[in-house]
């Protein structure tokens, strides 16, 4: 009872899905490699010494009576790397056991009927493997037609129908949107099937590509032809997927947060590798539904990237969004997605490896940003911040923020790059008229004793440079011991830059008193000589 | 409402709880020699009762006074045997000297299998009962051999002996005591001893009650914490000779709230331990020594003794800590001072001491019937098997239990090995909730 | 040999009274489910025949008598029949004096036919009462119910002629050209009220020497003299695994079809139902261990491989104090250690293995022949 000819052998796969089996219970995992040779009846335990691999073992009423003699067949079984373990009839004792066949992962199939009848239909499925294959296609075309469109549900289908098969959905440039990498990892003894996913207005949207192991002559055909399947449900999904997003800006929000979200709680570095099947953890799930969606609406999911966010001046118009979308667009497609987030709009791009050689990527995108926004039009004054570069799609959430904190330090009109913001930018963001009283206060025995303000400003260098003389005499251009006198007349003033109790409040206080509100951020960052 | 009471050697505790079982009233008061005293004391610490209870359940330990008993008969109806293992041979010096006993072994009985060897010498029986009878003895023991497959030769006998010694108290071994026939034996000749404990232990605590105004039906605990009437425990005493501490546990066990529990029960005089799983205490498998340290297997809870120290409880909890490990430690009993229990305030005192009571004023009554049956077939052996449940149902009833609420707790089958197929050691237990009403 | 106990220096000369208790309390270190009633008779009987007869020689293995006549001494039957219908004491004597009419000659040493401690100890009360010398050693090594299950027929004795002594004083002597005895027996028994003393393989002490495992009287006194687990450690046990009980199932049992070489044993007798024992490893591999049992544990699995199966003894001990634990008292939830002790290496050849299986429908192990 064994495989003649040249074809490869049935998988266990093959023998559960499309074979001569009807009420089948499966414990432990039913491997998709998993390759039938043979069957083999046990009627008697010493049999089980001579198990092969690839052996279906049949075991018959007697042989199955009691579950430690089962456990005995899946151990054998798992010794003699045989395919799987079946018995006819299960008399409700197979719950401990299907515990074994799960740790030792070799697959117990409880099945209705007679061991012998059963075992002359294992054998004859095993003798002839073609059958089943005609019967894969078939099978494969319900499968895809019951998947919808969804690409992970069409990649679900394609996977479940395609034994000992990675397929992978990829962008143009070259990210998983669904599906395994393991579909792009070039393994000696593999071979590899792509098949173009065209957009609906015919631009390349994505790519299928399936890997396996050679099997059968004409076996790639089959994997071509059961790809095939899945062409049409993927453009129709990317068509309205992007009618959604057009109709509703809302989506493109949302689904951001979720990448973002996914990116977080997920944590695995690049997008989904594996379609995650109705098993799969909700999370895994729907960090690949995000993922998919995303590469239908085009945004760049590979970096490094740059990252954009922008604030028209004044409350929010109802047309500010579709102006500031038109005028995003006219940047050119290496713009990026505009999408609503945390307030304001952002943007992000890919830099491309190339571009990061030797230039600033940060730089250009600032210049890039600056020229769109120079466009005069009915859009309000804009401010914008650029954010990055962001080396990986899990950087991206953090550039954002980046870009979001960097503009609401901007003042309106600017163009700020979150890379050069800094404590600067923080302080001077605080609100300064309501601090002058207190900072006076705190500062009154230094400004009384200061007539030129140099005590004042070698108080705030001081505090910039965390106390030491020296550094702070090299920042104000004097000696020193200037600066060692006049931190002695600081303390005999009460106002001790190394007190920890009064640091902070000094420090604030300095950068309230001394920073002049109209003076670009860079000239309150002390780096000026002192005249004194 | 239902009343109980435990008669304990230095606290007497009395509690009475309504139909759901909560506490209505309750009172400790230091123990008297005379059981009527404890009682009455008791019953005037508690004050004017809300309503009259329905029952009334006592709780006593045999050894809380020294008992004499009355010379006693014990025959053994079986095959002669070893000198050695003759009736009461392996009773302790001190047993056969609190209890004076003739004995004598005439032929009869039957196999477990079922197959007599022999037909009953009724001669030699009724020559024995009759000496026996002109020595002023009144108070027989019969065990047959085979008696738990067969009981015939028993009833046959205790008819022999009601003829030639009239007014004589009979036990019978097949009602009394498990497979083993010295085990069984001895069960049934500590039965017999303990009837007059019984008789004035019932007609002590009845004139008390009814001196109270109490006229409810009594009850008396079992060793094992359940309960049966007054009636079949004059009949049975040897059932309930030290109920006192799996009560008490029992009570800890709700108290506390621990199915699963290491009972400390810290006495006036010392402290006893036991195990309890799933509420109930670990029960003994196997013959151990029983009143006055004769052996017998009567499947009472297994309880540890020790002297009144903390030295001593530490080593008893953590040897019985090892059959439930990971169980809490619960104290119970007016003792724990003594041995360095966690202290317990006022509140906690009355629980601990009124644990037994408690618990006896919620038990259940519960028999238990141990049986050998053959059976040719599968058919047969669920007859008979059902005749057992009926014969535990029925006993339940005879020992208090309320016929509306009786039923078969459990039923333990197994082969006996070596024997044919068809012969089967039965057990079975049977409880129901006591039946109130007037005392019968 | 592991697991064989040789006359070791700790060996008494002979059994005094004092010997019978610590032996009691030795012999059943192993054994969680003896009848508590029939060993008590056993007990008081043979410390009575002590009593009466004075001690008994115990003989070392090396010094059987090699042409004199020994004589295995066995309980045959039910024991809880023993327990109900008590011996008269007369019956070790009347099997031994019709075994030596039919073997023409005197007996000059009892040897205990196994383990078995009520066996032990009617041993003693016979060799007390015929005034022999005991053997250190019996013809097991540990406990199989038929009387043909011993070393001593493996090394091709028969049991017959054998005589059965019934405590109603009926004798019954059997000769049978084959080795099949208990078949006959059996039978008897039942007509006699469940229980009897059978005296068998009456065989020059030179040839019954060969089937002999020797010391195992010495050790079960050794074994007796402490209590907990340096008793245990007298048997040699060997560690399988520790961990929880997780489950406890009924098993379909039924071993004997599985292979041929077992023979057709009638286990109607068998008290216990087939049971299976789950037990989840809590250290190392973390397997999943199944124990079959039927009476006694007759193989444990680890993952579906065979780690001990029967002749070697596997035990459940509660891991709190090292006691073995009844199958029937396994439940769910219990932390227990899985020990094996192992048999006689001579029970491990494969025709020991078939004759240590017949009485069980023990387990075919796939193993045929590995010594475990």
């Amino acid at each position: 009872m064994s495989a003649s000819g040249g074809s490869l052998p049935l998988t266990l796969v093959e023998l559960l899905h499309h074979g001569p089996l009807t009420d089948v219970t499966v414990h432990g995992p039913a491997g998709r490699d998993t390759q039938i040779t043979a069957v083999r009846i046990v009627d008697r335990l010493d049999a089980l010494n001579a198990l092969r691999p690839g052996d279906a073992v049949v075991l018959t009423a007697s042989a199955a009576s009691a579950a430690w003699t089962v456990e005995m067949a899946l151990r054998a079984a798992w010794e003699h790397a045989a395919a799987c373990v079946v018995v006819a009839g299960d008399g409700g004792r197979t719950g401990s056991v299907g515990e074994l066949a799960e740790r030792l992962g070799i697959a117990l199939l409880v099945v209705e009927g007679d061991a012998l009848d059963v075992a002359v239909r294992i054998a004859s499925a095993v003798a002839r493997p073609e059958a089943g294959r005609t019967a894969l296609v078939a099978e494969a075309a319900r499968a895809v037609a019951a998947a919808g469109v969804r690409p992970s549900a069409v990649l679900s289908a394609l996977h479940g129908a395609l034994p000992a098969t990675s397929v992978a959905l990829t962008t143009p440039s070259g990210e998983v949107a669904a599906g395994r990498a393991a579909a792009l990892e070039e393994k000696p003894g593999t071979l590899r099937v792509t098949v173009a996913v065209p957009a609906p207005n015919g631009e390349d949207l994505a790519r299928l590509t399936a890997r396996f192991r050679p099997r059968a002559a004409g076996w790639d055909d089959t994997v071509r032809e059961v790809l095939g399947l899945a062409v049409a449900p993927l453009t129709a999904w990317a068509a309205t997927e992007r009618l959604a997003a057009e109709r509703d800006g809302h989506e493109a929000a949302q689904l951001l947060l979720d990448v973002l979200d996914l990116l977080g709680t997920v944590g695995s570095g690049a997008p989904p590798s594996g379609a995650p099947g109705p098993g799969a953890p909700q999370a895994e799930r729907d960090r690949a539904g995000a993922f998919a969606r995303a590469t239908a609406l085009g945004w760049p999911l590979r970096g490094p990237f740059v990252v954009y966010a922008v604030r028209p001046d004044g409350p929010p118009q109802p047309h500010t969004g579709p102006l500031l979308t038109a005028r995003w667009a006219r940047g050119g497609p290496d713009s990026g997605p505009l999408v609503a987030h945390a307030g304001v709009w952002v943007s992000w791009r890919g830099t491309g490896p190339d571009e990061a050689h030797g230039r600033d990527p940060v730089a250009d995108a600032e210049r890039h940003l600056r020229g769109v926004l120079a466009v005069p039009g009915r859009l309000p004054r804009l401010t914008a911040a650029v954010a990055g570069p962001a080396p990986t799609l899990e950087d991206l959430g953090a550039a954002l923020d980046d870009a979001v904190a960097a503009l609401a330090l901007a003042r309106t009109g600017e163009v700020v790059r979150a890379d050069r913001t800094g404590p600067a930018h923080l302080l001077a963001a605080l609100p300064r008229e309501a601090l002058q009283g207190p900072a006076r206060t705190l500062l009154e025995p230094v400004l009384a004793a200061d007539r030129d303000g140099t005590l004042l400003r070698t108080l705030a260098v001081l505090l910039d440079v965390g106390g030491a003389p020296s550094a702070a005499a090299l920042r104000l251009g004097v000696h020193r011991n200037t600066v060692t006198a006049r931190l002695e007349r600081l303390r005999g003033l009460g106002r001790d830059p190394d007190d920890p109790a009064l640091r902070l409040p000094m420090h604030l206080a300095c950068r309230v008193l001394l920073d002049d509100p109209d003076a670009p951020p860079d000239a309150t960052a002390g780096g000026g000589t002192d005249s004194g | 409402m239902r009343l109980a009471i435990d008669v304990g050697g230095a606290h007497t505790a009395a509690v009475l709880t309504d139909r759901t079982g909560r506490v209505r009233a309750e009172a400790v008061s230091d123990s008297a020699p005379g059981i009527g005293t404890c009682v009455r004391r008791v019953l005037a610490s508690l004050g004017p009762l809300p309503a009259a209870p329905d029952t009334v359940a006592v709780v006593t330990d045999l050894d809380r006074r020294r008992y004499a008993a009355p010379p006693l008969a014990v025959v053994r109806i079986a095959p002669d045997a070893h000198p050695a293992l003759a009736p009461l041979a392996d009773w302790p010096a001190a047993a056969r000297d609190r209890i004076r006993a003739l004995t004598a072994t005439v032929a009869g009985g039957s196999a477990l299998t079922g197959r007599a060897p022999g037909p009953l010498d009724e001669e030699a029986l009724a020559a024995f009962a009759a000496r026996a009878h002109r020595a002023g003895v009144s108070v027989f023991a019969l065990c047959a051999a085979g008696a738990p497959a067969r009981p015939g030769p028993e009833l046959a006998a205790a008819t022999v002996v009601a003829r030639t010694a009239p007014g004589a108290a009979v036990s019978l071994s097949y009602e009394i005591g498990s497979p083993g026939l010295r085990e069984r034996e001895n069960a049934t000749a500590l039965n017999a001893a303990l009837g007059a404990w019984a008789d004035t232990l019932v007609a002590d605590c009845r004139a008390a009650l009814r001196s109270a105004g109490v006229t409810a039906p009594l009850f008396f605990a079992r060793d094992d914490g359940g309960l049966v009437v007054a009636e079949y425990f004059r009949r049975h005493p040897v059932l309930g000779t030290s109920p006192a501490t799996a009560c008490a546990a029992r009570g800890a066990a709700a108290r506390t709230g621990h199915e699963r529990a290491v009972v400390v029960d810290a006495g006036a005089r010392e402290v006893r331990c036991l195990v309890l799983r799933e509420g109930e205490p670990e029960r003994t498998a196997g013959p151990v020594p029983g009143p006055f340290g004769v052996r017998v297997a009567l499947g009472s809870p297994v309880v540890v003794r020790g002297a009144l120290s903390g030295e001593t409880v530490g080593t008893l909890t953590s040897r019985l800590l090892a059959r439930v490990p990971g169980a809490p430690v619960v104290h119970t009993g007016g003792g724990g001072d003594v041995i360095g229990a966690p202290p317990a305030d006022p509140a906690e005192r009355t629980a601990r001491l009124t644990d037994a009571a408690r618990h006896a004023a919620t038990a259940r009554c519960q028999v238990e019937l141990d049986e050998v049956i053959s059976s040719a077939g599968r058919a047969e052996l669920d007859q008979l098997l059902d005749a057992a449940r009926g014969h535990a149902l029925s006993r339940c009833v005879a020992a208090g239990a309320d016929p509306a609420t009786v039923r078969v707790d459990s039923l333990l089958q197994s082969p006996v090995a070596y024997l044919p197929a068809g012969v089967h050691r039965v057990t079975v237990r049977a409880a129901g909730q006591p039946l109130g009403g007037a005392d019968r | 040999m592991t697991g064989t106990p040789t006359d070791g220096p700790g060996r008494p000369g002979s059994l005094t009274p004092d010997h019978l208790r610590r032996l009691a309390a030795g012999a059943r270190v192993l054994s969680a489910g003896t009848e508590e009633s029939a060993f008590r008779v056993t007990l008081d009987w043979a410390a009575a025949e002590l009593d009466a007869h004075g001690p008994v020689p115990l003989l070392p293995a090396h010094e059987l008598p090699g042409a004199g006549l020994c004589v295995a001494v066995t309980l045959a039957g039910a024991t809880a029949a023993l327990a109900e219908q008590l011996p008269t004491g007369e019956e070790p004597v009347r099997a031994v004096r019709a075994v030596e009419r039919l073997r023409g000659r005197a007996a000059e040493a009892i040897v205990p036919l196994n383990t078995a401690v009520e066996n032990t100890l009617i041993a003693i009360a016979t060799a007390a009462r015929c005034g022999l010398p005991l053997v250190d050693g019996d013809g097991c090594g540990r406990v199989l119910p038929l009387l043909e299950q011993t070393l001593f027929a493996l090394a091709g004795h028969s049991p017959a002629p054998l005589a059965l002594a019934t405590p109603g004083g009926d004798v019954v002597t059997v000769e049978s050209a084959h080795g099949r005895v208990e078949d006959l027996v059996r039978p008897l028994l039942l007509a006699c009220g469940g229980w009897g003393v059978v005296a068998a393989y009456a065989w020059p002490g030179a040839d019954l020497a060969r089937g002999l495992v020797a010391g195992t009287v010495g050790r079960a006194v050794a074994a007796g003299a402490d209590e907990g687990e340096p008793a245990f450690a007298v048997y040699r046990p060997r560690r399988l695994c520790r961990g929880r009980i997780v489950a406890v199932e009924q098993s379909a049992g039924a071993y004997g079809h599985l292979d041929p070489a077992a023979a057709s044993g009638d286990d109607a007798g068998l008290p216990s139902r087939p049971t299976s024992v789950l037990v989840d490893e809590d250290e190392g591999l973390r397997r999943r261990i199944r124990l079959e049992a039927h009476n006694e544990i007759l193989l444990a699995l680890a993952d579906g491989a065979l780690l001990a199966s029967v002749p070697d003894q596997i035990l459940i001990l509660s891991a709190a104090d090292r006691r073995v634990l009844d199958v029937e008292r396994a439940v769910p939830g219990m932390v227990v250690e899985i020990a094996v002790v192992e048999a006689d290496v001579r029970w491990h050849t494969a025709r020991g293995r078939a004759l240590a299986r017949a009485g069980h429908g023990a387990p075919a192990a796939r193993d045929e022949g590995r010594s475990l």
